[in-house]
């Protein structure tokens, strides 16, 4: 198999059309083949067409076009994760403002209901004194009549216009709790968009979603699976209160790993 | 239309058509210097080898016939994938590799591209592991060397990557 000559096999490589994920399979394999793959033209005809809008590299001959390119692809890569991560960013803090609202009219609703049943009782008090009041018209049992006049002679304000205005009191209360629930029902809609969206820009179909079992102990051996890591997004559950890291190296990846804080990964 | 014959590693004769024979370098190098009546001996061919490459020639020729496009004579590199994926299916790996040194050894440049190309093929898109059986390699680096190769590749692997 490896008897082909190494013309053949570096013709296979040119017309083969591979990507930079090949070229680097090919290379791991063993070292004729890092050799025959790590030539500069297969690089440097990736690096063209691959990134051909970036402006070539002010010449120097101890770069490769092979690290040129793998300097390219970190760049365009880093920025695709800087970019991925200010939207995680902003959908969150969308997410604690729709929050904040909630919790706002939360208390405002306390506040009128509150209020509702402060009215609701003014109002069955001022209906009882006008009971009496009319009750005094018409002919009772003295004890009764002792007790009526007495709760007509304890209130001191006008019954009848207090009575009118402690019912529109009560309808504006109705009013604003109806207005409040539902711009609590609206707010939660827009809350529960939100929190979907923020879940379809964190998912990625080819992350495991075992939480790592025994935590600390096991990261350095994990090494591996967290460069795996390096090139995806960073959407771990610790996110929201770590959100100002950048993580964009396996450096802080295994600061993470050695607090032992819960991964996908 | 003159044949040219020859014969190959296990005696077997086979007869050419002149200007297919004249594809291989190698053939018209011997033609041009013995007589066309001679048979050409291919010692480094084997039987099975030369019926492929006669089965390349006659498909060519078909297609040539049915698109009206001189492939050989444009020395047109890659062919229809149809015909491509039809060859592709019968040769092994280790009949590729033969086939693939042998019509390098003929020189005859229009199948050997077509050749590098399905190569190319069965070697992309696989994980280090099938590369090496492909290939008939062994891991053959340092723990030094190794360290310092998964450190250079991480970055171009996202997914389920370098093994071991």
């Amino acid at each position: 198999m490896s008897v082909l000559p190494d013309e053949l096999w570096r013709r296979v490589f040119e017309i083969g059309g591979f990507s930079y994920k090949d070229l680097c399979c090919v290379s791991i394999t063993c070292r004729r083949f890092r050799r025959l793959s790590d030539e500069d033209h297969l690089w440097s005809h990736l690096l063209s067409s691959d990134f051909p809008l970036v402006a070539p590299h002010p010449s120097s001959s101890s770069v490769t076009s092979k690290s040129l390119y793998k300097l390219r692809f970190e760049r365009d890569r880093d920025k695709k994760i800087a970019a991925h991560q200010r939207a995680l960013l902003r959908k969150e803090s969308q997410i604690i403002e729709h929050l904040r609202k909630l919790r706002d009219i939360e208390s405002r609703l306390a506040q009128e209901t509150h209020k509702m049943r402060a009215t609701r009782v003014d109002l069955s008090n001022f209906h009882q004194v006008r009971q009496a009041s009319l009750a005094l018209n018409v002919w009772q049992p003295e004890i009764i009549r002792g007790r009526q006049k007495q709760i007509v002679e304890q209130c001191v304000v006008p019954t009848e216009s207090r009575l009118h205005a402690l019912e529109m009191e009560l309808r504006l209360c109705k009013q604003q709790i109806s207005g409040l629930e539902k711009a609590y029902k609206d707010e939660k809609q827009r809350l529960g968009l939100a929190e979907e969206e923020l879940q379809s820009m964190r998912y990625h179909p080819l992350r495991d979603h075992r939480p790592l079992s025994s935590g600390d102990a096991q990261c350095t051996s994990k090494s591996k699976k967290l460069k795996r890591c390096k090139g995806q997004s960073f959407a771990c559950s610790c996110f929201q209160s770590h959100s100002f890291l950048l993580l964009s190296s396996p450096v802080k990846l295994l600061f993470f790993c050695s607090f032992g804080l819960n991964f996908d990964i | 239309m003159k044949k040219i014959s020859v014969r190959t590693s296990d005696g077997q004769e086979f007869e050419l058509e002149e200007n297919l024979a004249m594809e291989s370098a190698t053939i018209k190098t011997s033609l041009d210097a013995f007589s066309r009546d001679d048979i050409i001996l291919l010692p480094n061919v084997n039987s099975w080898e030369m019926v492929k490459i006669i089965e390349f020639f006659t498909k060519v020729q078909e297609l040539e016939t049915k698109f009206g496009v001189k492939f050989m004579e444009k020395k047109e590199g890659r062919f229809l994938e149809a015909f491509q994926a039809e060859f592709d299916k019968d040769l092994s790996d280790d009949n590729l590799y033969c086939l693939l040194w042998t019509v390098d050894y003929l020189g005859i440049e229009v199948l050997l591209e077509n050749l590098c190309h399905l190569m190319a093929e069965r070697t992309k898109n696989k994980t280090v592991e099938s590369c090496r059986n492909l290939f008939g390699v062994q891991h053959d680096y340092t723990p030094e060397e190794e360290a310092e190769i998964r450190e250079d590749y991480s970055w171009a692997f996202e997914g389920p990557e370098i093994e071991e």
